[in-house]
């Protein structure tokens, strides 16, 4: 544990290391006292009922779980998703900042083993990120009104995968065709943060 | 059931919210002002939860097809039911009988933002997870996930009818403004100076998912000097304040995504998130600053309060 703030119903602490962080989300889920824990990038979040838990007992809740190997034994899920460079709309842009030509991009992106650091934005919305050198891209100067599902933004170091119609502001790459969250399912979404994504040239 | 005649500005049906679902990117959502909706659902005996129909800024018109027991809450001016041509006018701190073929008309004050009707029984609503509300974003909870549209046919559960009416009392009868004050826990002293003295108002991008604050005589501030933001993308929740780098502070709602990237300047605190739904494009805005330990206090003492009027309502 690195850093933890606290605020009225919240804490953020901060874990730069991915192992621990990830370890910790998974046994804090399985106390079942916090209102909402999220992962994020470097950062894990608390939730809870101030009025049930003061800000001492909820270091002592994390300090204890953050010692323990995962309770639940959670292997990490690796998907392979087929991805359609033929839907990408800012491919020009990208290769242009990732200085490689189009074929030479896609060979490239089909060979990284992407980590899905967290969920968010939308409902099943991932955010991921790969070892390998890239620089970063920057996110459109507008924003599109509507961004398809399956559309894959990437900005460099991260990627991400639209699980909704809607707006969005990453340059998009590809598309893949496995829906990603599907609400007649349960759980709905179909990946989670600490998995493991392989895209496969279609 | 219940036919939607007109649903003014946009109308969704809120119930339960979607607690606990964050980390996979699924938001609270629910009613924005989760009191009065639960002092609708009080009148007419249902959970403080059942799920209602939720009017944005301007009212609407229903049409009974059976006879019913509603109950209203929110920034209402006026009811009147149209009973064979005849105009009725309802008290609606009252629950309410309505008739077969009667057609009831819900004026909104011009104060406020959001109004509930809730049924005797309560309306049916698709359900995800342990929620029940209407998301737009993700076309998910309420009517197939979307809002209501002139000739939706509502049901709602059938159950005895009570023979008494219900009234709320004058102590829990809430008032609106469009000069709203908001108490805030804001991230450090500078902060705190910046968000508390100026008058913030409600910019055009305003909805369930936040509220733009504007106020051109204020300095943008330089957040390149904050150590605690790097630009990552984590966690935020319904109250946090951001700063987007057009300097306008944004306030998110309850619809609000989950994560974000923008530096976060502040925290509207628990026991004041109920009044960001009834704030809209146009009104004014002050923030209190509160240290966190009197925030658990302030949230304290008015969840008792409104504990004594509906026993079960959370808070979030």
């Amino acid at each position: 544990m690195d850093d933890i703030r606290f605020y009225e119903d919240h804490a953020r602490i901060t874990i730069i290391d991915d192992g621990i962080r990830h370890t910790l989300f998974q046994n804090l889920r399985s106390v079942h006292i916090f209102e909402e824990i999220i992962i994020g990038i470097n950062e894990l979040c608390v939730k809870f009922d101030p009025l049930a838990f003061s800000e001492k007992e909820i270091i002592a809740i994390i300090s204890a779980q953050i010692t323990q190997p995962v309770l639940k034994t959670n292997k990490i899920r690796q998907h392979h998703f087929s991805i359609d460079f033929n839907t990408a709309l800012d491919m020009a842009l990208v290769c242009n900042h990732m200085n490689m030509k189009q074929t030479e991009f896609q060979h490239w992106f089909t060979h990284q083993y992407f980590k899905v650091d967290m969920m968010g934005f939308q409902p099943g919305f991932a955010y991921l990120s790969h070892d390998s050198q890239a620089p970063s891209i920057s996110r459109l100067d507008k924003p599109r009104a509507m961004v398809s599902n399956g559309s894959v933004g990437f900005l460099g170091k991260t990627a991400c995968i639209y699980a909704h119609d809607g707006p969005g502001g990453w340059p998009i790459i590809g598309s893949i065709n496995t829906p990603i969250f599907n609400h007649d399912q349960n759980p709905p979404n179909l990946i989670q943060g600490g998995d493991n994504i392989l895209f496969e040239l279609l | 059931m219940i036919e939607i005649i007109d649903i003014g500005l946009l109308a969704t049906l809120q119930g339960k919210p979607y607690r606990g679902k964050r980390h996979l990117g699924m938001p609270l959502s629910g009613p924005a002002d989760p009191i009065s909706m639960a002092i609708a659902n009080k009148l007419v005996g249902n959970a403080y939860d059942a799920v209602s129909i939720e009017y944005s800024i301007l009212g609407g018109i229903i049409k009974a097809h059976s006879d019913i027991v509603i109950g209203l809450a929110g920034p209402i001016e006026t009811i009147t039911i149209n009973r064979n041509g005849a105009e009725i006018d309802c008290d609606h701190y009252n629950s309410i009988s309505i008739l077969r073929e009667d057609i009831l008309f819900i004026k909104p004050l011009r104060e406020g933002a959001h109004i509930y009707l809730s049924v005797q029984g309560g309306f049916e609503a698709d359900h995800h997870w342990a929620g029940n509300s209407t998301y737009l974003p993700a076309k998910i909870g309420g009517y197939s996930g979307r809002a209501l549209r002139h000739g939706d046919c509502l049901k709602y559960k059938q159950i005895q009818q009570r023979e008494n009416m219900d009234s709320i009392p004058k102590c829990y009868r809430l008032t609106y403004s469009n000069q709203h004050i908001l108490r805030i826990c804001a991230e450090n002293g500078e902060l705190e100076r910046y968000l508390s003295r100026h008058i913030w108002h409600i910019g055009r991008q305003s909805s369930r998912i936040g509220y733009e604050l504007t106020n051109k005589s204020v300095k943008k501030l330089d957040m390149s000097t904050d150590e605690h933001y790097d630009g990552l993308s984590r966690a935020v929740f319904a109250g946090t304040i951001q700063y987007p780098p057009n300097g306008n502070p944004f306030l998110l709602g309850v619809d609000a995504q989950t994560t974000g990237g923008y530096p976060i300047i502040g925290h509207v605190i628990r026991a004041d998130r109920h009044i960001m739904g009834q704030i809209k494009s146009g009104d004014s805005l002050r923030f209190i600053i509160q240290k966190p330990h009197e925030a658990r206090r302030v949230y304290e003492n008015k969840l008792n309060m409104w504990r004594n009027y509906i026993p079960s309502l959370l808070l979030d």
